[in-house]
Formats: structure tokens, C-alpha cells, sequence
């Protein structure tokens, strides 16, 4: 026989070779591929601020926008007030006799 | 079985995908691993170092070679580095080749004995000869890409190898004689 055929045997014998590992093993792997992964939650929070930033920026212009037409009605108003004290007077002469 | 479509589901990071990947080849890489060390402790030590590069390194998987091949390649020099980098190991991997004459036989004895026996025979050998027998009988390496790997020259991987072949071999025939011996006793 070759020198061949020994390792031959050797090799044949060796790949029915089979041991079963202890479940510290799958673990200590898992472990490490979790670490390794980025995290989902991490990135929600760039889209939630934005939302956060738009729906304040919204806020603070509607504010603003409402404080505007406040301050144009109470113009108005003032308005309004002075051009029917006019009014009621001279309908009062009219009245009398 | 489908190694594409698993490799493809655990690069997406499917846990069952990648569990499935583990436990398809854990029982044959532990045994490689076991081949390469001098206890289970330290064998599931480098399984499982091996299989974190297993996973780490698969999008480098490029279908060129048979996938059990390319992570037995992850485990084997997995069990070298940590036999380089681990001080109980370090002064028994000795690769000093005193001579340029290294031993010879043409024996050619009979292995009757289980794979688990014949593992614990090779593990009895010194690290540096268990090492390349290993690598050169088992795994198929050429001297040349031993000597690479170990960072030695492929004539002492040779002679190391000859050296661990034929003390192997001493061992075998006298484990056949002793086998022999024991069925004659036995009436």
C-alpha cells in the first residue's frame, strides 16, 4: 500500500468525527451577533423629532398667525365701536320731532 | 441543503437563518476544533470564536468553493491563532528542525479503533507535530501553504510531519498488538 492510503484512513475516520456542543457555545455566538447589530429603536428617534420639530414649527405659526388676526379684529373692533357712536347720535335728532 | 438561500436569510439577519447555519455544522467543526487542542474546554473555546467569524465574514463568501470548506478553512485557522496566542500551548509548539534527515516507514498498520479513539491517539502527539498532521493528513494542506500558515518553511513541515506520521504509526501497531493480545487471552 502507498503512503497515500494511510492519511487516506486517517482522513476518512477523522471527517465521521462528531461532538455535540454545549449550549454555551450558541450562546456566547449569539451574544456577539446582537451586540453587533444596530439597534431599530436607535433610528426612530431622527424621524420622531423631526415630527416633533414640524409639529412645533407648526404650532408657534399658528400662534402667531392667531395673535395676528386677534390684533387685527380688536382693530376692527375699535373701529366699528367709534363709527357707531356717530350713528346713534344723529338718529337721535332724527327721532325728535 | 440550500446553502444560498441560508446564507442570503442569515446576511439579512434572520436569527433562525443563522441558528440553523450553527447548528447544520456545529457537531463537525467541533470535532476539527478538538483535533487542533488539548481539551473539549478549549476546542468549544475556538468553535465558537470560529463561527462569530463564520458570521461576521460571510458576505466575503463568494460561492468559488464548497461552503463546508470555506467555514472548516474559518475553524482551522481559528485553532491556529488561538494555539499561537495561548501561553499553555505556546512552548509546545515547537517547529525546531534539528536535522535534515527525518525518519521514514513503510509501515502501514491497521486502525482498528472508532474515530474518537484514533483523535485521542493524535492528540497525544506534541502540539507542533499534532498541528501539521492535522493539517497535511487530514485537512489536505501542501507543506507549502503549511509552512505559510505557521510561518515555518516547508522542509521542517516535512520532516515534522514524518516525525508525527511515524510516531503515529509506532502507536498504532502497538495498540493492534495489544488489541490482538486481549482476543487471544479471552476465551
Amino acid at each position: 500500500m502507498s503512503d497515500h492510503d494511510f492519511e487516506k484512513r486517517v482522513k476518512l475516520k477523522m471527517d465521521e468525527l462528531r461532538f455535540r456542543p454545549s449550549d454555551a457555545v450558541w450562546q456566547g455566538v449569539e451574544r456577539e451577533l446582537r451586540k453587533d447589530k444596530p439597534s431599530r429603536r436607535g433610528w426612530l428617534w431622527i424621524p420622531a423629532a423631526l415630527l416633533l420639530l414640524c409639529a412645533g414649527g407648526y404650532y408657534a405659526v399658528q400662534q402667531s398667525g392667531d395673535r395676528q388676526h386677534d390684533a387685527a379684529s380688536a382693530t376692527a373692533l375699535n373701529n366699528s365701536s367709534a363709527d357707531g357712536s356717530k350713528n346713534s347720535g344723529a338718529v337721535a335728532e332724527n327721532r325728535s320731532p | 441543503m440550500n446553502y444560498q438561500k441560508l446564507i442570503k436569510d442569515c446576511l439579512n439577519g434572520r436569527p433562525d437563518a443563522q441558528r440553523q447555519l450553527y447548528e447544520h455544522f456545529a457537531e463537525g467543526m467541533l470535532a476539527v476544533c478538538y483535533r487542533y487542542t488539548k481539551s473539549m474546554t478549549d476546542a468549544e473555546d475556538v468553535l465558537q470564536e470560529g463561527f462569530i467569524k463564520v458570521f461576521k465574514n460571510l458576505h466575503q463568501y463568494k460561492s468559488e468553493g464548497e461552503f463546508g470548506g470555506w467555514v472548516r478553512r474559518i475553524m482551522v485557522n481559528t485553532a491556529l491563532n488561538f494555539l499561537k496566542q495561548n501561553s499553555r500551548y505556546q512552548s509546545d509548539l515547537s517547529f525546531l528542525d534539528n536535522s535534515s534527515m527525518h525518519p521514514v516507514t513503510n509501515d502501514d498498520p491497521e486502525m482498528r479503533m472508532n474515530a474518537k479513539d484514533l483523535a485521542e491517539m493524535i492528540r497525544q502527539l506534541p502540539t507542533g507535530y499534532q498541528t501539521i498532521f492535522n493539517m497535511h493528513a487530514v485537512e489536505g494542506y501542501t507543506h507549502v501553504e503549511i509552512g505559510k500558515l505557521l510561518g515555518i518553511n516547508e522542509g521542517t513541515s516535512r520532516s515534522q510531519y514524518s516525525r508525527a506520521r511515524t510516531l503515529l504509526i509506532t502507536w498504532l501497531k502497538k495498540h493492534s498488538e495489544e488489541s490482538k493480545k486481549e482476543n487471544y487471552v479471552r476465551p
